[in-house]
């Protein structure tokens, strides 16, 4: 009882993370691509040549030159401690639920580098609870592959090779599929929406849709990342769906094309104030005229593209500053990316330094070109913002191009766990990485490793913002814990009473916006000087 | 400074004028209309044709060729010099004309002889100035307009780059000078004589010139690359790696040589994805601010009321570089270099080609012009972005870092080669990992520029027309030859010949020079030394910004350091080949 419970909490968080994770990436565990058909014991076996080539990659390629024995003696604290762990079916339950638990709740709360079998978007939990017993022994090999990469400084990722390209993609704006978010219904696969623009949309497939079969493949009882898999593939090729909606079943062959993301939302939207735990309370308040609100959903591809466009609705516009929100990604972002925007932004100077496996430091350094040249600038950053939104955010803090205002998120979840989080608190010492992808496996995987460090212009890791704004989400429990969540409740409110005091005094209109009117306040202070000078 | 004699040779030429309209141009090749200018007066516009080495008198509304003035040598640009007058700029033979445009019966013209290749020419707003440019020669000479016939009119200036378009600023005193390759600016202060600034922007292929309608703005068409993005299939889909750029400035910053020239500049990107606007040239402000320009390498006409909202883009012919508006502004007039036409459009709503006109008589192009139009041709490239031209200026090179993918690797860029006397330099790319010269037409079209893969026949188009760029020999600096010789003998001496081999100075193979990418290649193929003098940057990752500090701070495959009075001898031979 209790489990199920557990189960549809966890499910209950999925949702939220969902709508802004990329519904169809789904995650690979190890155990699911590295071939367990022929039984755990040759999985395990595989597991260890897997292992060799692993620790022989980072000793090669990782920046901080970490030798064969250190992280062979990693491994081997992981896998002992695991094999402690008495093998019973309830024991092997408690792990997969906190595996799930792990990979469910960190992505929401924590922002580090994220460990190889976290993917943005877990569907683990799509699956039955019968399908994540029968998977007990590859399981605990994937656990022991996260525990690994978290005692592995920039935390690696071991991906499969598959998604490992569809994740450069995301990462470019160059997804290739049909447009759609995938999901599981009555057993079968469907649509649960159809995305603008996707040669879903322009095949004319309706919302929800059920997808009976892909290519005469059946998709009953077939798990969701699976269907997924079969429909990426290379663009401009045909796929045919069996379908069915209220017109009945039937065929419909749809070609694959890129799907393209907006990673710039806003300049004609309000920003989105605090979150109002009382429905009848009012809106917040709108944004002064003269100041451009931008919500950055990723920094991929397209942004500096994205992001020229809307200077032009902002120039057109009028407005005098510009607020660009990083605080809520809907997809993962890339170093490559946070260069572009930050060089893209930046009039001249050192973004950051980069430190090779050597030593050796490289200065990155921005041009001339300059968006919003003559506009104060004022980020937001959250604990939810990715380390490529916190390097974008402290290469302009740096040269002084923003103000940058950091949102400390508490969620109480109704697991009775309240996190406070703060970004890369974890982390403090191992700052932001480039990463570089190596084969292994016989190209079935790619291991993703940090072979650049970057080093903040001057300051160290963590970014701090110049302002803080504390926000507390509340979830109200299906199943209540409220003694366990009072005390938690409590300590939050104090702590947000001393961060918040370290703010200058905010007047009660912008108090109403939120973190938002922290930095309407900041700007308004920057264009008060402007104009006085 | 120096100060060169003007030679005059006065003559006064009866140019046989046909009756209207005149039979047009038929030679052998392009005549390559290359500027325009409306003649308010006539009701007509003279356009200079490059090859043809002639002014021609369109008359726009009837869509006829009225009469041709020349021929003068290669043109290389004309500008109004009074109501009666147009000046042009002949490159070879080296010479300024001044042809009567008035005359009815026939096109008098005089000639003066000048001191080096004139590459452009522009008259000050009030047309009491002339301003003369001579690109390989690093050198501008303003003179007054009165004093044209002077011999010794004018000083010559130095400059720090190769000039291209330039422009008279609206108090007719200084002149906006533009790198013809890079992004840097000069201002001249003619009455001074005297170099008054030099700035850079971050910009190349500065190719349009134009003053706002109220003379408080210069508008500027180029392109620029972007640090950190490499020429993959999505940096150049969203404009990553290259755009193309419309870029307004403040007058008042450049007129002062210690403020900001971006302080006030307002940045266009042109195109969209899916739509790119590559190569944007010619550019004029209507005088109610309408924006208009060609996008040269898309062969469009584009013009914009709201700067850069709204643009309204029509096809006309190849390569428009150069554009003029009628007098009462509704038309805009399209020079189309590799199609020896002009088109008429009509600047309202879409926007409508009214008329093309011929400037030549059509016939088969050769290959090398073929190929030609393919350089020029940014269609060959994702969705317009960008033309072989866009990286390789007029055959020459850009002089920026490109991160291309060429030798395999990424976050390596490497500077942009010039083609000149490309042909005699086999193996290419840094690497020498590309064999022949269609190897490398056809890995830059669908690597660097992401297009789809050539026909073999585009291919050799292409080699024809690379094949035809030759090192410009004129430009030599007319330096000591007793230098230049003991130049040469350090050069053999220190076995330079090894791998920078005569007679192209350069070989087949790669070598360890000490120098290192970022990820580590350490073996390049030599880049010829041919033409080296018009390098602005040196090494794979131009880390040397002048020819004597591959040597001094470099120490370019040196033992021991060069002794004080043989640098200046061998950076002497190694400019004269």
């Amino acid at each position: 009882m209790m489990s199920r419970r557990f189960h549809r909490a966890l499910v209950g968080l999925v949702s939220l993370i969902a709508v802004s994770g990329s519904a169809w990436c789904e995650d690979a565990p190890v155990s699911a691509v590295w071939d367990s058909a022929n039984g755990a014991a040759v999985a395990v076996e595989r597991n260890t040549w897997l292992v060799d080539e692993v620790i022989e990659a980072l000793a090669q390629h990782h920046v901080d030159g970490l030798n064969r024995a250190e992280l062979t003696e990693r491994w081997l604290q992981v896998t002992q401690r695991n094999d402690e762990v008495p093998v019973s079916p309830t024991a092997t339950l408690s792990r997969v639920f906190q595996g799930l638990a792990n990979a469910v709740l960190r992505p929401s709360v924590n922002d580090g580098p994220r460990s190889a079998l976290e993917t943005d978007n877990p569907p683990t939990v799509r699956l039955s609870l019968e399908r994540l017993l029968q998977r007990t022994e590859p399981s605990s090999i994937d656990g022991a592959w996260m525990q690994f990469f978290d005692r592995v400084p920039g935390t690696p990722r071991l991906i499969p090779a598959a998604e490992a390209r569809v994740q450069a993609q995301f990462a470019a704006n160059a997804y290739v599929g049909l447009g759609v978010t995938a999901g599981n219904k009555d057993d079968v696969l469907v649509f649960p929406s159809i995305l603008p623009g996707g040669s879903a949309e322009r095949a004319g497939l309706p919302a929800g849709v059920k997808v009976l079969a892909i290519d005469g493949w059946s998709t009953l009882h077939q798990p969701v990342n699976e269907g997924v898999n079969r429909i990426r593939g290379p663009v401009g090729s045909w796929i045919t769906l069996r379908i069915q909606d209220e017109k009945g079943e039937r065929d419909l062959a749809i070609q694959r094309d890129f799907v393209r993301f907006v990673t710039v939302h806003g300049w004609n939207e309000q920003p989105p104030g605090p979150r109002r735990d009382n429905p009848s309370e009012a809106p917040a308040p709108s944004l002064p005229d003269g100041i451009a609100y931008l919500r950055c959903g990723q920094l991929g591809g397209s942004t500096v593209h994205e992001l020229r466009q809307a200077e032009l609705q902002v120039r057109r516009a009028g407005q005098q500053a510009v607020i660009l929100d990083l605080r809520s990604p809907e997809r993962a972002g890339d170093v490559k990316y946070a260069q572009l925007v930050a060089d893209a932004l930046l009039d001249e100077g050192v973004l950051w330094r980069e430190v090779d496996r050597q030593g050796r430091a490289t200065e990155i350094r921005s041009d001339r070109e300059c968006l919003f040249r003559g506009l104060p600038l004022a980020v937001l950053i959250s604990s939810y913002s990715q380390p490529s939104d916190l390097l974008l955010a402290a290469a302009l803090r740096d040269a002084g191009r923003a103000v940058v205002i950091q949102e400390h998120r508490h969620v109480l979840a109704n697991l009775g766990l309240p996190v406070v989080s703060n970004p890369l608190s974890n982390q403090s010492g191992q700052g932001i990485y480039r990463y570089q992808e190596v084969a292994v496996a016989e190209g079935r995987w790619m291991l993703r490793i940090p072979t650049v460090r970057i080093d903040r212009k001057e300051a160290r890791w963590p970014v701090t913002g110049d302002s803080v704004w504390h926000t507390v989400h509340w979830q109200a429990p299906t199943t209540g814990l409220p003694n366990a969540i009072a005390p938690q409740q409590a300590a939050l409110a104090k702590e947000s009473k001393r961060l918040l005091a370290q703010n200058p005094a905010l007047p009660v209109a912008l108090q109403r916006l939120g973190p938002v009117g922290v930095a309407v306040q900041h700007l308004q202070q920057a264009l008060s000087q402007k104009a006085a000078s | 400074m120096s100060r060169w004699p003007l030679l005059m040779a006065a003559v006064v030429v009866a140019d046989a004028v046909a009756a209207e309209p005149v039979a047009l141009p038929a030679g052998t090749q392009l005549q390559r209309p290359i500027a325009i200018v409306v003649w308010p007066e006539r009701e007509t516009a003279i356009v200079a044709l490059e090859r043809a080495g002639t002014l021609v008198e369109v008359d726009y509304e009837r869509g006829a060729v009225n009469r041709t003035f020349g021929p003068f040598g290669v043109v290389a640009d004309m500008d109004r010099l009074s109501p009666q007058q147009a000046i042009v700029a002949v490159s070879d033979p080296p010479s300024l004309v001044v042809v009567d445009v008035q005359a009815n019966a026939s096109g008098a013209h005089s000639t003066l002889r000048w001191p080096t290749r004139p590459t452009g020419l522009r008259v000050s707003g009030d047309g009491q100035r002339v301003a003369v440019v001579s690109r390989g020669a690093r050198l501008v000479r303003c003179l007054q307009a009165a004093d044209l016939k002077l011999p010794d009119a004018g000083s010559s200036i130095a400059l720090p780059f190769q000039p291209g378009r330039c422009l008279w600023l609206p108090d007719h005193r200084h002149l906006l000078v533009a790198d013809a390759y890079g992004g840097r600016l000069a201002i001249i202060d003619a009455a001074a004589g005297e170099l008054a600034s030099v700035r850079s922007i971050p910009a190349h292929n500065i190719a349009g010139l134009a003053l706002g309608r109220n003379g408080e703005r210069v508008y500027l068409t180029h392109q620029a690359i972007h640090g950190g993005a490499q020429t993959s299939r999505e940096d150049v889909h969203w404009g990553g790696i290259l755009t193309n750029v419309l870029r307004s400035v403040a007058v008042r910053d450049l007129l002062d040589p210690l403020a900001d020239v971006l302080a006030h500049n307002v940045t266009v990107h042109l195109g969209d994805i899916g739509r790119a606007a590559g190569d944007p040239a010619g550019v004029t402000i209507r005088s109610d601010g309408v924006a208009v320009a060609t996008f040269a390498g898309v062969n469009e006409l584009a013009f914009d009321r709201g700067l850069g909202f709204e643009w309204k883009r029509v096809t006309v012919g190849a390569r428009p570089t150069a554009v003029a508006l009628t007098p009462d502004g509704q038309q805009a007039l399209v020079v189309n270099t590799l199609d020896d036409s002009l088109s008429v459009v009509r600047l309202a709503g879409e926007g409508t080609v009214q008329q093309t006109i011929p400037l030549g008589v059509p016939r088969e192009l050769s290959a090398g012009e073929r190929g030609e139009r393919f350089f020029f041709d940014a269609r060959l490239s994702h969705d317009g972005w960008m033309s072989c031209h866009s990286c390789h200026t007029d055959g020459h090179t850009n002089g920026q870092l490109v991160d291309n993918f060429t030798d395999g690797t990424e976050y390596t860029p490497k500077r942009v080669l010039s083609l000149r006397g490309v042909r005699d330099t086999a193996p290419y790319a840094w690497d020498g990992h590309l064999a022949t010269l269609s190897d490398q037409v056809r890995h830059s079209v669908t690597s660097t520029m992401q297009g789809e893969p050539l026909a073999d026949s585009q291919v050799s188009d292409l080699v024809a027309y690379l094949s035809t760029l030759a090192v410009e020999t004129e430009d030599r600096p007319n330096t000591d030859q007793t230098l230049i010789a003991r130049g040469r003998r350090i050069f053999d001496r220190l076995e330079c010949g090894r791998c920078h081999t005569s007679p192209s100075y350069t070989s087949a193979e790669t070598y360890d020079v000490g120098l290192k990418d970022e990820r580590g290649l350490d073996r390049f193929n030599p880049p010829s030394l041919r033409g080296l003098r018009a390098g602005d940057a040196f090494l794979h990752d131009g880390r040397a910004q002048r020819l004597e500090e591959v040597f001094q701070d470099q120490r370019h495959r040196l033992s021991a350091p060069l002794d004080e009075d043989e640098l200046p001898a061998l950076t002497a031979f190694l400019k004269s080949l």
